[in-house]
Formats: structure tokens, C-alpha cells, sequence
């Protein structure tokens, strides 16, 4: 039996071993398999050797050591990769031990701890399929393990379940001794098919609750939204706001709410574009500018503080288009632009759209209510990004041109070198990536195919892989330096961190915007629908005195073209649908679980309620649902059909459950009943004549005793006073009043009045007889 | 199939069932706090209703809601157990509250590292948690448990006792589900228990227990729980349910020795009498010796004479006890030390021996007794012809701290006139024996009197082992 146990366990440790070693890509964590197999064979099987105690401790601390050790020399290391390692070290030791029951228990809270650190360092479906198979194992084995300890049928110590303190009590004061039992049941075998039906049983039953507390816990992160929403009353867009967080993008990267809706108007005729115009102008994926991230500090973009803002009235020029901008409240005040800038405006005319004359971007003016919806229009004429105003800004930066009006007192040339220095500043903890990006741009000097070089180093020849799952945070690197250096894998939002950073370490100005890359084009309403998981990053860099746009963000979507094609049978697209699932579970966001979790069982809680209601009030329109499905048989087999058998039966099971509570319930109450019955019997058994008879017999210092009967109190009674009932004559009258009562008490023989009286005239006789012999004797 | 655990000296102190916990009075007013400030939180600032609408408002408020209740119920059934009368309750084991410290490190980890993979390791956990205390609370509902035990026993001898485990869950089977009996008496009590490894669905499975009783009274048997942690030990659950029951044990029989014998035969009328053969009287052989002038011809053995080649005659004995008139004055003194209480205990082991001794041995005896206790008793042998009653007194004798004699005196002096052989055990031989020699009511009677100390009782009873 103990060899069952011992080997689940060490299928446990191997698993989970496997997992770190999957979810870490190194062979390193493995290394505890040959451990446990060692372990289990040498140690637990031919008990060849164990270490001590002593020896273990020491071991421990040692591992301690090498775990600093690795932490301090390979810099690659991250902290929970460490943790990881120390984890699998210290389950060895376990291992190598002669095992208690404290032993196993350690070693299943290290494995789930192990576990743990695994789930921190990867997304890869294999780590869902290795945490089922390390559910499984692991209720499997705590089964036994509690099965064994509690039939003490595995001898180790310090598994009996005890109370903590029990002692053998001294034997002066001792009540007792017991030998507890065990009842078996029908088998002596503990571990059966059933055992193992009920182990799946459980198993499976944890996985479906695991699973709906995993997709409806709401995912109000720390440090973000849950923190910084105690702070306000709103809540912005993630990743739009004034500060953000590298990596917040990927929040709503897969969420598909509609963010805005966005319309092309000839600005003269008011007419709308043509389907060929607008798609022309919005091409394959059109960008829309929106918050602008200047400056980098330990993991997070924010903007620059000292903005100065200005009205944009320029006015639209002859044949300039119109756009329309529908948003959805995103409580954040800076809002989306598309392509060159000519003007822009709210529908509203009180609110003010304004933009910053350094960072262009386009803002709502503070008294706007940022929760509800809100319409803006923008002219441009369709040229790139920062045409108009890089002419402006050229113009103004030479003296001898001339200024255009809006902006006159706002900007200054000064302020905006400052600016640009701003833009070249390379964090301390990013200086490690100078040394790559010069080996990247080689000996290239020219400043636009630098950018293009670190571009397509990104997006081609970098060994960079597109994901939109949540990067590993590396406490002891910058997560931008973590990315290029190891990862390696992340989405927009790191690509454009990086791809910023490694231009200013040349000396190039760039700064990273956030906005939305995409839609959704109707041909037949001419509106673009733009949702949330279009959430883009890319890098401005100024280039020749204008901003220029780079996307260093790798085109995967071809590759999982590609990768579609590649695959030849059914398994391959099941597999791929499967993975495509779990990818939506491991970045399940808030607005994923508002819109596919929330909203819909709000729904159904709605519209059951509805129903419910309509159902009472008559309505027949569900009635008649219900009557149409019950009379034609090929409705049956529908879902309709499914859904109306499954609520009959639960109303059925229900009314099976009220009428047995019901039964039950009134059972009791008869019993009760029958009992305050019996005890009003037992109160009609007592005969009277024979109380009587026996307190005259006490008077006498005669007591029946417990055990007893009547006859052979009668008799001892007769004996004792056999001399004076002797003389009295009242033997036989004595003895006949007995039998009478045995016949009255178990034969249920009626007494009429007239034996009553005679018996009422032998108790009175008998009873004066003594009282005066009793004087007498006194 | 059946087999024990011998885990001897398993006393445990009695459970103080009556007493109001307060732990769990601090625990509920905390949940209660708890939960009403979450609720009010919601409700002031709407913090989830914003953030994942109605769902997560009403989810938040539900939750704020049960804990606030669940606190309620906890203090209710402390204060007034019996509106708490289904008798369910939940007990964190030690691996349980590690798991638990994990589950929420795990959690923590989750929400502060923003992983969605950790929350899904943490999903995985609370759902083996609950998973196991929903099965425990599923097969605790169906299980129905009763008792078995004999009514009388002697102390110091084993008796079993059978508790039965019915599973009325029609689907389940209950499983490591362990009936803990609660076996009480002077303010003690034990908790022996019965595993019961599985009991199919619907149907019953008994188990024993063996409970060897070290002292006469009446034991209560009453509360018993049914517990279980299957299957992964993390969570215990427990039902109890009263089914009060009573055994007498009577006090623990030993043995006479031969100095109680040697007293007898000098009280023994008509002791010496030798006969030649056997008589009407149930006469014992006593002794063969050697031929003496004047000897019945009759009672010369031919057997034993041929063989030693000398005249040797075989002489019986007619042996016929006097009634034995046993007083046990049960008496302590108000702040009884544990070797006073010891001592009457000893005085009451020996009466019974000497009791049932007198009973079994000659029909043609009888035995008187008279227990002096905080209430009396009489049992006369010439006309009582059940001995349990006798046993039952003894069981449950409680001894008196009156220092008064004249009960004792009132007896002797009744006895005066007979031929009983009068014996008085006592904690007080000394007082008795002075009572005896200043007997103000003519010549002192022919009483013996035993001390019930070790000393005292040395030559004539031994303990059993």
C-alpha cells in the first residue's frame, strides 16, 4: 500500500518539476526528476540511506546559498526563476530524507508553490495542460494520503490525527482505557475502482468550480486600476492615461467593446465620402494619434508636464475632408486624430478642444464631463501626420518667417530644445541597451535609416515575436531591457518602448504614442468601428524637423496565416482553436469578463426575470411557445425542446423534494405525536389499586424494588409479614389482589364497580389491620 | 471486516460543551464588521458597479450580505445552541490553514503581479477547497449514526460497544467518516472514536469500540460526533448529535485471600465436627489419619490402609457458614484526599468480592447488607433473590460525609440478638472500634471491623490485576 502512495508523490514532484522546467525553458529545474526517482528507489524502497536531519538543514541553508549565488552571478536570472530553483532544491532534500508525514506534507505545499512560480514565467497552453495533470495528481495523491493516515495504514510517524497535547492520564484519575475500532465496509481494500472513480469525481468537480472562480473573479489588478481608483471617481482607459504603465495595453488588447465610431464628410458639401474615398483615405489600417508618452521612468510612461496648449481653429481648407468622431466614454482627456491635423472641434461649442504645441496632442478642455459620450470633428486633408504643423514649426523656429496666429504666445523655441533634449534622455537602468542598438545601427550615420534600421531590426531580422500576453516582470532588470535581452516576446507597447529608448541612445529624439491601429469598415454605412483591442503603440521620431512614424511591432498575423496553412488535419485546427482560447483565458481583462461574462448572465438574469414575470401575467405568447413545442414531436429534439424537458424535470424534481419534505416534516410531527401517546399510556398503566397498595406496604418499611416484579414483591412482603396478616386473615386477600392487578395491568381485564369496591374495602381493611398492629408494637 | 486501533490511555479532558466560545464569539463580530463595511463600501462609492456593472455590484453585496450572516449564525449558536440545533460545525485542520495561507499568498501574488495565470493556479485551489468542504458537508447530511452498549458491567472489564454509520446519500458513497462517542463520568470523559473506511450508498455499516471502565458508577454515554475530511483533508467538518445513554459499572471484583478464609472457619458454628461419611449437610472430606482406639470401624479408609499397610480412617467435615451480616459504612470526609477516596473505593471492591464470594459459595448461608451512603440501602439475601440490585447499590453508592455513628450504632444493636457473623467495612475502624469498646448497651457485640485502607485489608483482598 505504501508503495502506491510513494510513487504518486513522486509523480507529483516530476510533474511539477516539468512544469518549472516548460514554463522557464531550461532543463535545470528537470533535474529534480532524476532526484525523486533516486529518491523513491534508494531512499523509500531499499532504505539504503537517508540523510539526517543535520545533514538536511545544512543542505538547506547551502541551497539558500546557491540560490543568492545564482541571483547574484547570472544576471539573466530573474528573481522568481531563482525562487523556482530554490524551491526544486529544497524539495530534494525533502526527498533524500527519511520521510514523516510532516515530510510529504512539505513537499506538497513546495510542489504548489513550484507550481506557482511556473504560472509566473509562461502562457503556453502546455502549462494548462501540466496544471490539469498536476490537479489531478495531486488530489490523487492527498487522497491517499489522507486515506492511509487516517486507517493508519501507513507506518509513519506522526500521522495519527490527534488532538496536539493528548497524554495517557495518570491511572489513579483514569476513567478508563479505549481501543478504538475501524469498520472497513464491504471491502478490505482501500484503494478500489471506486476509490479511483471518486478521486475523478473530485477532480473534475474542482476544475468546474476552479474554472467559474477564474472567470468570474473581476480582475481589478493592484497597483493600477484597484489603487488608483481610490483615488478617483473614474476610470480611463487603460493605457491611455497620463501615466502608464508598461504592459497596461495588453489589458484591452482582446477586448472587443466598441471604443468609437468614426465617419468621413467632404468638409464643404457635408456629403459623406464615397465608399472608394474612404477607403481610400482609411486605408488597410489607419492610425489614430492619441495620449503622446515623453518620458520613461522605471517601467512606466508619462507625459510631459509642462505642456502649453492652444485652440486649433486654422480652419478647414477648400476640399479638406471632415471626420467625425463618435466616442464612448473613456474618462480620459485626450482624444484621437487622424492623420494631418487641420482643425479640430467639438460638437459641443462650449467644450474646447485643445492641442499641445510641443506634443500635438489633441485634448479636452478639463471642465468637459469626461463619463459621458462625446462628438468631436477633425479637418485633414489626408497627408501624414504633423504636415501642417511641421511646416508651421519650421516656419516659426526661422526668423524670417512668418508666424501663424493661433499659436502665437504659446510656443517657444527655447522650451522646445529642452524638449527635444527631453527626447533623447536614455534611463540609467536602459543603458545597457546603447550597446545594442550600436550594434544594430553598425556604422550608419544617417539619421532616418538609423530608424529604419532599429525598425526593421524589430520587426524582421531581431528574433522578436508579437504577443499580447502580459510579459514576465523581472524585479532585477527594466521590463524594456528584460524584453530585448531575454524575452524577446511581448505586444505593441514594448516594442515601442524599446525601439524608443534605442533611438535616444543614438541621439535621436522619438517619443512612443498610444492610440488605435485598425477597424472595423462598413461599406454599407461608410463608418469606421473602432474597438478596444485595436489599442496600438508606435514611436514618433523627429526626423529633419518633422515627426515621422514608425511601427516596429512585428506583422505576425502572417505568420499565423501561414501557420493556418501549414496545417494538414483536424487536430491541427482543433489544436490551434484550443489554443486560441486558452490565450483569451490567460489575458482575461476586466472589459473581456464586462462584456462576454457580466453583461450576458445580467442578461439572462433579466430576461429570466422577465419571463417569469410574462409567465405569471398570462402571457400567451409563451404559452403558446410552450404549447407548439409539446404538440409537434419534431420540436422536441431542439434546444427548445432540451430547455423545456430540463425545466420540467427541475420543476418536477423540485415538487418530488417539497412533497418528501413535506412527508418527512409530517412524520416527525406523528411521531411526536405517538410518543406523547405512549407516555400518556404509560401514565393509564399505572393501576391505582395497586399504588395504593404498595404505599400502604411502605408505610410498613416495605419497597418494591427496581427489579422486582409484583409477585415477587407480594411474596417477599407475605413472608415479613406473614404473622400478623396470618392473624388478620389478609393472606389471601393479598395474594388475589396481586393477580388482579396482573390481570388488570398486561391482560387489559376491565374492573367493574363492584370489584372496585371490594378491592377499594380489602385495601382500607389491610391498611388499618397494620397502622393498629404497628401502634401495637409500639 | 473489523480490526482495532489499540490506542490505550487515550483520556482526553472533557469537552466543555456548555461553555460559550469566545473565540468564535470575536470571529462572528468580525465577519460581521467585515461584511457590513464591504456592503457599505459598495454602497457609498460604487467601486465594482462601476468597474464590472450590476453583476459585480450585486456579487459584492452578496458577499458583504453572507459574511455579515454567516458571523450572525456563528454568535446565535454560541449564545442559544439550540437555535443552532442541526449541529454542524467546521474545524480548520493544520494542513487545511496552510493551504488556506497559500491559497491567499497565491491570490495576493495574482492580483499584485496582475497574472491572470497565477489567479488561474489560485481558481484551481479554492475550487479543490471548496470542492472538499461541499463533499464532507454532503456526506455528513446523509449519515445517521446509533449506539449500542450494554446496560451493567464490572470495572476493569472490557465491553464493547457498536456504533452503526448509515449512509441514507443515495449516490455517494461516505467515506474515512469517524463516529466520536462522548463516554463521561466524575467529570471526566472520553472520546473513543470508530473509523468507518466506507459505507456504500444506502446502507449501514457498525463498528466497535472496546471501552474498558476503571471505576463503578454510571457512565453517560451522550454526545456523538461524526467527522470526516475526506477526501483531501483540508477541511473537517462535523455533525453532532445528543443520544444519551447510561451503563453501570459496578465496582471491580478481586480476591479473598486466605486470611478472610482462616476468619470464617473460626466463625464457623459446629466447625470441628468430624464425621465419618457424608452427611445431610453437604459434608466435605477433611483429612485421612491414623487409626485411633474407639473409632468408628466404618470410617477406616481399606483403600489407603492396604497401601500404607496401616489402619488409616477417613474423617468429613460438616461445614455450615453463619449468615453474614455485611454494614458498609461508606463514609468521607468532607475534603477527601485521593488516597480517603482510594481507600473507600478498596472497601467497596472488597464488599462486593466478599458479597458476591458469599453468594456463590453456600446456598445454605445467607448474606445481609447494609450500605451507608449519602442514601441508604438494604439488601437481605434471605429474601431478595436477584443479586443485580445488590450490584446496582454498589455502583452507584455515594459516600457520606456525616461523621454520625448512630446509624452504624442503630445497626449493631439490632444485630445484638442474632447469630450473624457481623462485619463492618470502614474508612474509620478506629472510631468504630472505640464505639465498640465503650458500648454503653450491655456487652460489646461480636462485630468485626475491617479498615478499608491497603494496610488494613491486606490480609484478607487483593486487587485484581
Amino acid at each position: 500500500m505504501l508503495v502506491i502512495f510513494q510513487f504518486s508523490v513522486t509523480l507529483l514532484v516530476c510533474v511539477t518539476s516539468l512544469v518549472l522546467a516548460g514554463a522557464e525553458e531550461s532543463i535545470w529545474p528537470a533535474m529534480t526528476v532524476l532526484v525523486a526517482v533516486i529518491s523513491l528507489w534508494f531512499v523509500d524502497r531499499l532504505k539504503l540511506f537517508a540523510l539526517s536531519p543535520l545533514a538536511a538543514t545544512a543542505l538547506s541553508l547551502l541551497a539558500f546559498a546557491v540560490a543568492i549565488a545564482e541571483f547574484n552571478f547570472f544576471r539573466q536570472q530573474s528573481v522568481l526563476g531563482v525562487g523556482g530553483h530554490l524551491l526544486g532544491y529544497l524539495i530534494q532534500i525533502f526527498l533524500l530524507q527519511k520521510k514523516t508525514g510532516r515530510h510529504y506534507l512539505w513537499v506538497f505545499a513546495l510542489c504548489q508553490m513550484q507550481i506557482a512560480v511556473a504560472s509566473m514565467l509562461t502562457y503556453s497552453i502546455w502549462f494548462g495542460v501540466g496544471l490539469a495533470v498536476y490537479g489531478l495528481l495531486t488530489i490523487w495523491s492527498m487522497s491517499i494520503f489522507l486515506l492511509y493516515r487516517s486507517t493508519r495504514s501507513l507506518p509513519l510517524p506522526e500521522l495519527v490525527d490527534r488532538v496536539a497535547g493528548d497524554q495517557p492520564a495518570n491511572a489513579s484519575t483514569s476513567i478508563g482505557q479505549v481501543w478504538n475500532g475501524v469498520a472497513h465496509g464491504p471491502s478490505t481494500r482501500l484503494i478500489s475502482a471506486q476509490f479511483i472513480g471518486n478521486t475523478l469525481f473530485v477532480f473534475v468537480q474542482t476544475l468546474l468550480i476552479g474554472a467559474l472562480f477564474f472567470l468570474l473573479i473581476p480582475r481589478v489588478w493592484a497597483n493600477s486600476s484597484l489603487l488608483a481608483g481610490l483615488g478617483q471617481s473614474r476610470q480611463a482607459l487603460t493605457g491611455f492615461s497620463d501615466e502608464v504603465r508598461l504592459g497596461d495595453l495588453g489589458e484591452i488588447l482582446e477586448d472587443d467593446k466598441d471604443l468609437m465610431k468614426v465617419q468621413a464628410f467632404h468638409a464643404n458639401t457635408n456629403l459623406p465620402l464615397s465608399r472608394e474615398d474612404a477607403e481610400l483615405l482609411f486605408g488597410d489600417d489607419p492610425l489614430f494619434r492619441g495620449a503622446v508618452l515623453e518620458v520613461y521612468e522605471g517601467g512606466r510612461w508619462r507625459g510631459r508636464r509642462q505642456e502649453a496648449y492652444a485652440g486649433i481653429s486654422f480652419g478647414a481648407r477648400e476640399g479638406s475632408i471632415r471626420l467625425q468622431f463618435d466616442v464612448q466614454p473613456i474618462s480620459v482627456e485626450s482624444i484621437f486624430t487622424f492623420d494631418n491635423v487641420l482643425a479640430v472641434q467639438s460638437e459641443n461649442q462650449r467644450q474646447r478642444v485643445m492641442m499641445g504645441v510641443y506634443s500635438n496632442v489633441v485634448r479636452r478642455n478639463q471642465n468637459v464631463d469626461l463619463s459621458q459620450p462625446f462628438t468631436y470633428y477633425q479637418y485633414t486633408d489626408g497627408a501624414p501626420p504633423d504636415t501642417w504643423f511641421s511646416q508651421w514649426r519650421k516656419r516659426y523656429l526661422e526668423p524670417e518667417g512668418n508666424t501663424p496666429p493661433p499659436l502665437h504666445g504659446q510656443f517657444s523655441p527655447e522650451e522646445y530644445e529642452r524638449y527635444l533634449r527631453l527626447l533623447t534622455r536614455v534611463p540609467e537602468q536602459c543603458e545597457q541597451l546603447t550597446a545594442v542598438a550600436d550594434r544594430v545601427v553598425g556604422t550608419e550615420k544617417d539619421l532616418e535609416k538609423i530608424s529604419k534600421r532599429i525598425e526593421e531590426w524589430f520587426t524582421n531580422y531581431g528574433g522578436f515575436k508579437y504577443t499580447s500576453k502580459l510579459t514576465v516582470m523581472d524585479s532585477n532588470l527594466d521590463p524594456i531591457v528584460d524584453f530585448v535581452v531575454n524575452r524577446r516576446k511581448g505586444h505593441c507597447e514594448y516594442f515601442a518602448s524599446a525601439m524608443a529608448i534605442m533611438l535616444r541612445t543614438q541621439g535621436i529624439p522619438s517619443r512612443v504614442i498610444t492610440g488605435m491601429k485598425g477597424g472595423i469598415w462598413s461599406p454599407r454605412t461608410s463608418v469606421l468601428t473602432v474597438k478596444q483591442l485595436h489599442a496600438h503603440a508606435w514611436v514618433e521620431v523627429y526626423l529633419d524637423g518633422k515627426w515621422v512614424t514608425f511601427d516596429p511591432t512585428p506583422a505576425d498575423r502572417d505568420v499565423d496565416v501561414q501557420k493556418m496553412q501549414g496545417l494538414s488535419g483536424g487536430w491541427g485546427i482543433l489544436w490551434l482553436d484550443a489554443e486560441t482560447a486558452w490565450a483569451r483565458l490567460a489575458n482575461l481583462s476586466q472589459e473581456t469578463q464586462q462584456t462576454r461574462i457580466y453583461q450576458p448572465l445580467y442578461q439572462v438574469a433579466l430576461e429570466t426575470v422577465e419571463t417569469t414575470k410574462s409567465l405569471f401575467e398570462g402571457d400567451s405568447a409563451l404559452i403558446h411557445r410552450i404549447r407548439d413545442i409539446v404538440m409537434y414531436p419534431d420540436r422536441w429534439f431542439s434546444w427548445e425542446g432540451g430547455v423545456l424537458a430540463a425545466v420540467v424535470m427541475l420543476f418536477l424534481s423540485g415538487l418530488f423534494w417539497l412533497v418528501r419534505w413535506a412527508y418527512r416534516l409530517y412524520a416527525r410531527w406523528e411521531n411526536m405525536n405517538s410518543r406523547e401517546s405512549d407516555a400518556n399510556q404509560r401514565a393509564q398503566r399505572i393501576v391505582p389499586f395497586y399504588e395504593r397498595f404498595l404505599a400502604i406496604l411502605r408505610k410498613q418499611g416495605l419497597e418494591q424494588g427496581p427489579t422486582q416484579t409484583a409477585r415477587e414483591f407480594a411474596d417477599m412482603a407475605l413472608q415479613k409479614l406473614r404473622s400478623r396478616l396470618v392473624s388478620m386473615n389478609q393472606t389471601d386477600s393479598t395474594t388475589q389482589l396481586v393477580e388482579t392487578f396482573y390481570q388488570v395491568r398486561f391482560g387489559g381485564v376491565p374492573l367493574n364497580s363492584i370489584d372496585l369496591t371490594q378491592l377499594e374495602q380489602q385495601l382500607n381493611q389491610l391498611d388499618a389491620l397494620l397502622s393498629e398492629k404497628q401502634e401495637e408494637v409500639q | 471486516m473489523e480490526s482495532f486501533r489499540f490506542d490505550r490511555s487515550d483520556v482526553r479532558k472533557r469537552r466543555d460543551m456548555g461553555s460559550v466560545n469566545r473565540n468564535v464569539i470575536l470571529f462572528g463580530t468580525l465577519l460581521i464588521i467585515v461584511g457590513l463595511s464591504l456592503v457599505g463600501w459598495e454602497v457609498a462609492t460604487g467601486m465594482f458597479f462601476r468597474r464590472t456593472g450590476p453583476m459585480g455590484y450585486a456579487a459584492v453585496l452578496a458577499l458583504g450580505i453572507s459574511c455579515s450572516v454567516w458571523g450572525l449564525k456563528d454568535i446565535v449558536a454560541q449564545i442559544w445552541p439550540r437555535l443552532a440545533a442541526r449541529g454542524y460545525y467546521f474545524r480548520l485542520p493544520r494542513e487545511g490553514l496552510v493551504f488556506l495561507i497559500l491559497t491567499v499568498f497565491i491570490f495576493s501574488g495574482s492580483i499584485l503581479g496582475r497574472s491572470n495565470m497565477l489567479m488561474m493556479v489560485f481558481s484551481l485551489m479554492v475550487g479543490a477547497f471548496l470542492m472538499n468542504g461541499w463533499l464532507t458537508f454532503v456526506m455528513l447530511q446523509g449519515a445517521l449514526t446509533r449506539r449500542t452498549v450494554p446496560s451493567r458491567t464490572m470495572a476493569g472489564e472490557p465491553v464493547g460497544v457498536a456504533l452503526s454509520l448509515e449512509n441514507r446519500v443515495p449516490w455517494i458513497s461516505a467515506r474515512l467518516m469517524t463516529v466520536h462517542d462522548t463516554v463521561s463520568h466524575a467529570s471526566q470523559s472520553l472520546d473513543p472514536e470508530v473509523l468507518f473506511v466506507q459505507v456504500p450508498p444506502k446502507s449501514q455499516a457498525t463498528g466497535h469500540y472496546h471501552f474498558e471502565p476503571a471505576q463503578r458508577g454510571r457512565y453517560q454515554f451522550s454526545r456523538i460526533d461524526i467527522t470526516t475530511r475526506f477526501p483531501l483533508g483540508l477541511v473537517q467538518r462535523g455533525v453532532h448529535r445528543d443520544q444519551f445513554q447510561e451503563m453501570l459499572v459496578y465496582p471491580r471484583i478481586g480476591h479473598l485471600r486466605p486470611g478472610w478464609t482462616r476468619q470464617r472457619s473460626n466463625s464457623e458454628e459446629l466447625s470441628n465436627q468430624s464425621r465419618g461419611s457424608a452427611g445431610t449437610f453437604q459434608d466435605e472430606f477433611h483429612q485421612l489419619r491414623e487409626y485411633r482406639v474407639g473409632d468408628d470401624r466404618r470410617m477406616i479408609h481399606w483403600r489407603t490402609s492396604a497401601r500404607l499397610d496401616d489402619l488409616m480412617v477417613a474423617e468429613y467435615q460438616e461445614v455450615r457458614d453463619r449468615d453474614l451480616y455485611l454494614i458498609v459504612d461508606a463514609w468521607l470526609p468532607k475534603n477527601a484526599s485521593s488516597t480517603e477516596i482510594e481507600n473507600l473505593e478498596r472497601g467497596l471492591r472488597f464488599a462486593t468480592t466478599v458479597s458476591m464470594e458469599a453468594l456463590h459459595a453456600n446456598r445454605h448461608s445467607s448474606l445481609y447488607v447494609e450500605l451507608l451512603g449519602e442514601e441508604s440501602f438494604r439488601w437481605h439475601g434471605d429474601v431478595e433473590r436477584d443479586p443485580d440490585s445488590l450490584l446496582d447499590a454498589f455502583a452507584v453508592l455515594s459516600a457520606r460525609n456525616d461523621e454520625s455513628l448512630d446509624q452504624v450504632r442503630q445497626l449493631i444493636s439490632a444485630e445484638r440478638l442474632r447469630s450473624r457473623r457481623t462485619v463492618i467495612v470502614t474508612q474509620r475502624p478506629v472510631a468504630i472500634q472505640k464505639l465498640l469498646l465503650n458500648w454503653e448497651d450491655g456487652v460489646p457485640p461480636d462485630v468485626e471491623v475491617l479498615g478499608t485502607s491497603q494496610a488494613g485489608l491486606a490480609g484478607v483482598f487483593a486487587d485484581s490485576d
